[in-house]
C-alpha cells in the first residue's frame, strides 16, 4: 500500500496523463464526456493557482476572474475580429497576464489575510467592469456565437478540447515539478516560509512573487479560452467569486503546495457536485460541508506542529525544508 | 438632493457598520476575515420574522428571539468549525468560512422558502422638512445603531470581558498566559458579532421591509469592504468605515450612476489596500 | 496514517463517479422503447432565482401528475428529471449535456434565465433535443437556434407593452429603473428606442444588480429631484416592492408601470406602497378564463405554504410546455426530431394561458392585459 503511494507521488505527472488519456476513450457519455473536460479546466485553474498558493503562499480569491478575462479576451478577438484559437489562446493569456501583473504588482507587499481581500475586491471590480462595459463585453446578455475551435481543417471534437486541456495542465505539473527542483521554486517557498529569511538569503521578493502571480494568471486565461471556444457562450455570471473560492478550496482541500494533490482536489469537488445531484436543493450543503469537514481533517491530521505550514493530503517535505535549503 | 442623500448614505452606512463590527471583532481575535457572517446575520432576521409571523412573537420578543439565536448559531460555528484549525493558516480558515456561508444560505432557503418576505412590522411616518425627508425608520435605526456602538465601546474598554478581548486581539498566547481564558473569550467575540450583525439584519429588514436568502451575500461583502476601509480589527474603525461606506457608496450613485455604484465599495478598499493597508485608525498590518 | 483515509475516500468518490457513468450507459435505451416517457427539467433551484425556477419546475411537475393520474400518454407514465442549474451558465450546460446524453429523454424544459437557455441552448441544437425554455425573455434567445423554443413573451413585446401604458396615460417626464442583466439590457433598449420615437428622454435610467442591490434610496432621490412623473420599472417583484416601499417612505408617489407588477407577492411584499401601480398581466383579473382559475386553485393547494395565492404566469407556462410535448407524443412522435417537427409546426395550440402558435423562431405571443393594483388586489387597468 504504502509503495503504492509512494510510487503514485513519484508519478503524479504520468498518473494523471494515463488517465486523462484513458478516461475520454472509455467513457462515450457525452454528459461524463463533459465532465471530464471540466475537471481538466479544473485541473488546470487549481494547479495554476497552485503555483501562487501553494508554492508561493500568496493568496488568491480571484482565480476564476482571470479565467474569466482569458474567455473574454478569447470571446471578444474571435467574434470581433476572427481570430482563429490558435492567435486567441496565447493573446487570452497575454491578457490575463497583464491583468495579472496590474493586479499583483502594486498588492502583493500585502500579507495574508489582506491580499486575500484585495483579490476578493478585484474580483467584484471585474465582474461589475464586464457587466457595464456593454460596448466591449456585450454586457450582462453575454457574448454568444463563439466559434469552434479548428486547428488547419480539423475542427475539434470534445475529447480533442479534452486532450487539448489535458496537455496543458501536464504543462502545467510539468512546469510547476521543474520549478520545485530549481533555484526558482526553492525561492518561491522560502518566501512562502518565512519572508524575511527568504530576503536575508538574497531572494528578490518581489520579483518571485509578481512571477508567480503573473505565471499563475496567465495559465488560468489560456485555460479560458479554451472553455470559451468549447461552450461558444460566455456572460459575466459565468466567472464569478464564488467560483473563484471553489478553486481555492480545490487547492486547499487537495493539499497547497504538493503537485497532484490541488488537482485531485479539482477532480473531487468538480464530480462530487454532479453526483450530488439527485440532492437537488440540499446539494450545496453537502459542498459546504465537504469544505468545513475536508479543511478540519485536513488540518487535525497533520497535528499542531506544522501548524504555521500547509500541509495538505499530499504534501511532501514540509515547506520549512524546502525553504531552508534555497 | 444632497442633504437627502447623505440622509440616506448615513442611514445605510450604521446598518455596514453593525454588519462590518462582527468582522471586525473576528479579524481583531482570529486575523481573518470570516466569509460567513452576512450569511450568519441574515438568519437573524429571518428568524425574527419567523417569530413574528409564524409563532406569533411581539416585535421585541421576537427581535431577542432573532438575536440570542443567531449568536448561539455564530458561537457553535466558531466551536465546530475554526477552534479545530485555528493555528492553521488563515487560508483554511478562509475556506471553511465560505463553506459555512454555503451551508448557512442553503439552510437558509430550505427552511424559509426561497421567496422574498415581507418585514413590515412598525408603521412609518415621515417628516419632510426643507426639502429633506426623513421617516420613523431613519431615526429608529439611526438611535438603535448609536446606542448600540457607544454600547459596545464602552463595553470593550471598562469592563473584564472587554480586556480580555483587546488583549487577544494584542497577543492570545501572551493573554493565555496572563489567565485570560481565550477560548470563552473567543467564542464570546463570536457570539456578540453575530448579535450585532443580527441586529443590523433585523435593522435591514425593516428598512428595506422584506427579507431574501441572497441579501446577506451582498452586504456583507460591502460590510467586509467597510471593516477594512476602517481599519480591519479596531472597534472605533468599523464604526467610522461603515458610516464612511454608506455615504461614499451614496454620492458615488449620486455623481455616477446606479450600476457602477455597486463597485465603488470594492474600489475603495482596494485603493486604501494598496495605500494604507492598516485603514483609517487600525493596527499596523497583521501578522498572516 | 489519516492521510490514506482522506485520500482513499477521494479516490473513492471519483471511483463512484467514473463507475457511475460506465453503469448508466448500459441501461440507456432510445425514448421509444422505454415504459416511462423522460422529460427533463433543467431550471435554478439554489441560488438567486431559485424562487422562480421553482416555480417552473412546479408547474411542470402538475402537469405531469395529471397527466399521469389521467393514465400517461399512450398508456406511457411521463417522468420529469430534474436538475438545478444554480443560475450558473456553466452549470446550464453541464446540465444540458447531462439530458442530451440521457437518451430517454425525449424533450426538456430548460433554461429560466436567458443567460443559462444562451449557454445551454448550442448543445441542444447540436444534439437535437428540444429545449422549451419558460421564462427567458431575452431576444437572442429567438436566434438560439431551430430546437429552442420558448414559452414565454420576448422582452420586446413586454417592454414596448409596459411602457405604452405610461404613454398613453400623458406622462413625458419619465424615470426608468432597470435590472442589469440581459432581461433588463434588452427591454432598456426597447424603451429607449420606443421613448425616441415618441421625442421624450428619459429623466433618470439607472440599472440595479439583481439579487445584489437593495438600496434604492440614491435613485429615487435623483428621481424626485428631476420630478419624474412616471417611472417604468423593468424589475421583478423582490426588488419592484423594495423600490415602491423606498418611494413611500421618501413620500414620493410617482406613477409606476412595472415588468413584474402582476404577481402576488408584489402586493404582499409591498403593501401601500404598490398601490395604484400598473402592469402586464396574463389574463384579465376580473375575468380569468375557467381553465386558467382551475389551474392557479390547484397550484396554489398543492404549493402555496402559507396560504398565500400565488397567480404568477411562470408556472401556467410550464404547465402549457408540459402539455406541448404531451400533444406531440401523442401524436406520434417517437424520436426527438418527431417533437422538434411538431412543435415547429404548432399553431392555435390551446393552453391555461391561452392559445399559442410557434412562429419561426419557436417564438410565441402570449396576449397581455393591463392589470392595475387597486384596493391590495388586481383589477383591470381602464
Amino acid at each position: 500500500m504504502k509503495q503504492a503511494w509512494n510510487f503514485l507521488k513519484k508519478h503524479s505527472i504520468l498518473m494523471v496523463a494515463i488517465v486523462g488519456i484513458l478516461a475520454p476513450l472509455v467513457i462515450t457519455n457525452t454528459y461524463h464526456v463533459h465532465i471530464i473536460l471540466m475537471c481538466m479546466m479544473y485541473g488546470i485553474l487549481a494547479s495554476s493557482l497552485n503555483i501562487a498558493v501553494g508554492m508561493t503562499g500568496l493568496s488568491n480569491l480571484a482565480h476564476a476572474t482571470f479565467f474569466g478575462i482569458g474567455a473574454y479576451a478569447a470571446a471578444i478577438l474571435n467574434s470581433r475580429y476572427g481570430l482563429p484559437f490558435y492567435l486567441t489562446f496565447f493573446a487570452g493569456g497575454i491578457v490575463a497576464m497583464a491583468f495579472g501583473f496590474i493586479l499583483g504588482a502594486p498588492t502583493l507587499r500585502l500579507k495574508g489575510v489582506f491580499l486575500a481581500l484585495v483579490t476578493t475586491g478585484f474580483g467584484q471590480v471585474i465582474r461589475i467592469l464586464e457587466i457595464n462595459w456593454v460596448s466591449l463585453t456585450n454586457g450582462p446578455m453575454g457574448i454568444s456565437g463563439i466559434d469552434g475551435a479548428e486547428i488547419g481543417s480539423y475542427k475539434f471534437s470534445t475529447n480533442a478540447y479534452i486532450y487539448y486541456g489535458l496537455a496543458l495542465l501536464i504543462f502545467c505539473m510539468f512546469m510547476s515539478k521543474r520549478l520545485m527542483h530549481t533555484k526558482v521554486g526553492r525561492a518561491l517557498f522560502a518566501i512562502k516560509y518565512d519572508e524575511t529569511v527568504a530576503r536575508s538569503l538574497g531572494v528578490n521578493l518581489y520579483f518571485y512573487k509578481v512571477g508567480a502571480y503573473v505565471l499563475s494568471a496567465c495559465i488560468a486565461g489560456m485555460a479560458g479560452t479554451i472553455f470559451a471556444h468549447y461552450v461558444s457562450f460566455i456572460s459575466p455570471d459565468t466567472f464569478t467569486v464564488a467560483d473563484s473560492t471553489t478553486v481555492l478550496c480545490m487547492v486547499i482541500l487537495g493539499g497547497a503546495g504538493s503537485l497532484l494533490g490541488p488537482v485531485l482536489g479539482a477532480f473531487v469537488l468538480t464530480i462530487a457536485p454532479e453526483i450530488f445531484r439527485f440532492a437537488q436543493t440540499y446539494r450545496m450543503i453537502f459542498i459546504g460541508a465537504v469544505m468545513v469537514i475536508g479543511v478540519i481533517a485536513n488540518e487535525r491530521g497533520w497535528g499542531q506542529i506544522l501548524s504555521a505550514k500547509f500541509r495538505g493530503l499530499f504534501g511532501k517535505k514540509t515547506a520549512a525544508k524546502e525553504g531552508g535549503k534555497a | 438632493m444632497i442633504a437627502q442623500q447623505l440622509i440616506n448614505g448615513l442611514t445605510l452606512g450604521v446598518l455596514y457598520a453593525l454588519l462590518a463590527l462582527g468582522y471586525s471583532l473576528i479579524f481583531g481575535t482570529l486575523s481573518f476575515i470570516n466569509f460567513a457572517h452576512g450569511e450568519v446575520s441574515l438568519l437573524g432576521a429571518y428568524l425574527a420574522w419567523f417569530a413574528m409571523s409564524r409563532m406569533g412573537f411581539g416585535i421585541i420578543p421576537a427581535c431577542l428571539f432573532g438575536i440570542v439565536l443567531t449568536a448561539v448559531v455564530g458561537v457553535v460555528m466558531e466551536r465546530v468549525g475554526y477552534k479545530p484549525i485555528r493555528t492553521a493558516p488563515k487560508l483554511a480558515m478562509i475556506t471553511v468560512s465560505v463553506g459555512f456561508s454555503y451551508i448557512v444560505q442553503t439552510s437558509i432557503q430550505l427552511i424559509f422558502g426561497t421567496q422574498p418576505h415581507e418585514f413590515n412590522v412598525i408603521k412609518t411616518s415621515s417628516w419632510t422638512f426643507g426639502g429633506i425627508t426623513i421617516n420613523s425608520i431613519h431615526i429608529l435605526v439611526l438611535v438603535i445603531s448609536v446606542i448600540l456602538m457607544i454600547g459596545l465601546q464602552l463595553f470593550i474598554n471598562y469592563t473584564k470581558s472587554g480586556r480580555s478581548i483587546r488583549a487577544i486581539s494584542l497577543d492570545q498566547d501572551t493573554a493565555g498566559l496572563m489567565g485570560i481564558n481565550v477560548n470563552a473569550t473567543i467564542s464570546m467575540t463570536f457570539a456578540i458579532g453575530s448579535a450585532l450583525g443580527a441586529v443590523s439584519s433585523i435593522l435591514m429588514g425593516m428598512y428595506y421591509a422584506q427579507v431574501y436568502p441572497m441579501m446577506g451575500t451582498s452586504i456583507g461583502n460591502k460590510a467586509f469592504a467597510a471593516a477594512v476601509l476602517g481599519g480591519a480589527g479596531s472597534v472605533p474603525g468599523a464604526m467610522l468605515g461603515g458610516i464612511l461606506m454608506g455615504l461614499i457608496e451614496s454620492v458615488a450613485g449620486t455623481v455616477l450612476n446606479a450600476q457602477l455604484r455597486e463597485g465603488v465599495a470594492f474600489v475603495v478598499m482596494i485603493l486604501f489596500l494598496i495605500f494604507k493597508p492598516s485603514g483609517i485608525i487600525g493596527k499596523e498590518v497583521v501578522k498572516d | 496514517m489519516k492521510k490514506r483515509w482522506i485520500a482513499g475516500m477521494m479516490a473513492m468518490v471519483v471511483a463512484v463517479g467514473v463507475f457511475a457513468g460506465c453503469g448508466k450507459k448500459e441501461e440507456s435505451k432510445s425514448p421509444a422503447d422505454s415504459d416511462t416517457i423522460k422529460i427533463g427539467v433543467g431550471v435554478p433551484m439554489t441560488g438567486g432565482s431559485a424562487e422562480l425556477g421553482g416555480r417552473v419546475f412546479n408547474g411542470a411537475e402538475l402537469a405531469v401528475e395529471e397527466i399521469n393520474e389521467a393514465g400517461g400518454v399512450n398508456g406511457k407514465k411521463i417522468e420529469l428529471v430534474a436538475m438545478d442549474d444554480k443560475a450558473d451558465p456553466k452549470e446550464a450546460a453541464n446540465v444540458a449535456k447531462l439530458f442530451v446524453a440521457d437518451e430517454e429523454i425525449i424533450a426538456c424544459i430548460a433554461g429560466y434565465n436567458s443567460s443559462c437557455t444562451l449557454s445551454g441552448a448550442p448543445i441542444y441544437n447540436d444534439a437535437g433535443l428540444v429545449h422549451i425554455a419558460v421564462g427567458s425573455s431575452s431576444p437572442k434567445v429567438s436566434e438560439a437556434g431551430d430546437y429552442t423554443f420558448r414559452v414565454w413573451n420576448s422582452d420586446i413585446y413586454r417592454a414596448s407593452f409596459d411602457l405604452d401604458l405610461i404613454i398613453d396615460a400623458g406622462y413625458t417626464k419619465i424615470g426608468i429603473i432597470y435590472q442589469n442583466d440581459d432581461f433588463g439590457q434588452g427591454a432598456l433598449k426597447v424603451a429607449q428606442d420606443s421613448l425616441k420615437e415618441k421625442g421624450i428622454e428619459p429623466l433618470v435610467a439607472e440599472g440595479y444588480l439583481l439579487g445584489e442591490t437593495i438600496d434604492f434610496n440614491t435613485v429615487i432621490t435623483k428621481m424626485m429631484d428631476t420630478d419624474c412623473e412616471a417611472v417604468f420599472a423593468i424589475a421583478d417583484e423582490t426588488e419592484l416592492a423594495a423600490f415602491a416601499k423606498q418611494c413611500a417612505q421618501q413620500g414620493y408617489k410617482p406613477f409606476i408601470s412595472a415588468t413584474g407588477t402582476y404577481n402576488p407577492s408584489v402586493i404582499s411584499l409591498g403593501g401601500d406602497a404598490v398601490e395604484g401601480m400598473v402592469g402586464d398581466g396574463y389574463f384579465d383579473p376580473a375575468n380569468m378564463p375557467e381553465d386558467a382559475k382551475a389551474f392557479f386553485d390547484k397550484y396554489n393547494e398543492k404549493y402555496s405554504k402559507n396560504g398565500e395565492r400565488t397567480e404568477d404566469p411562470t408556472s401556467p407556462c410550464a404547465y402549457a410546455a408540459i402539455h406541448m410535448i404531451k400533444a406531440a407524443i401523442e401524436d406520434g412522435a417517437k424520436t426527438r426530431e418527431d417533437v422538434q417537427k411538431y412543435l415547429a409546426n404548432l399553431k392555435d395550440f390551446d393552453t391555461v394561458v391561452g392559445s399559442l402558435s410557434f412562429d419561426e423562431n419557436g417564438d410565441v405571443k402570449i396576449p397581455l392585459v393591463p392589470v392595475q393594483i387597486k384596493d391590495g388586489v388586481f383589477a383591470a387597468y381602464k
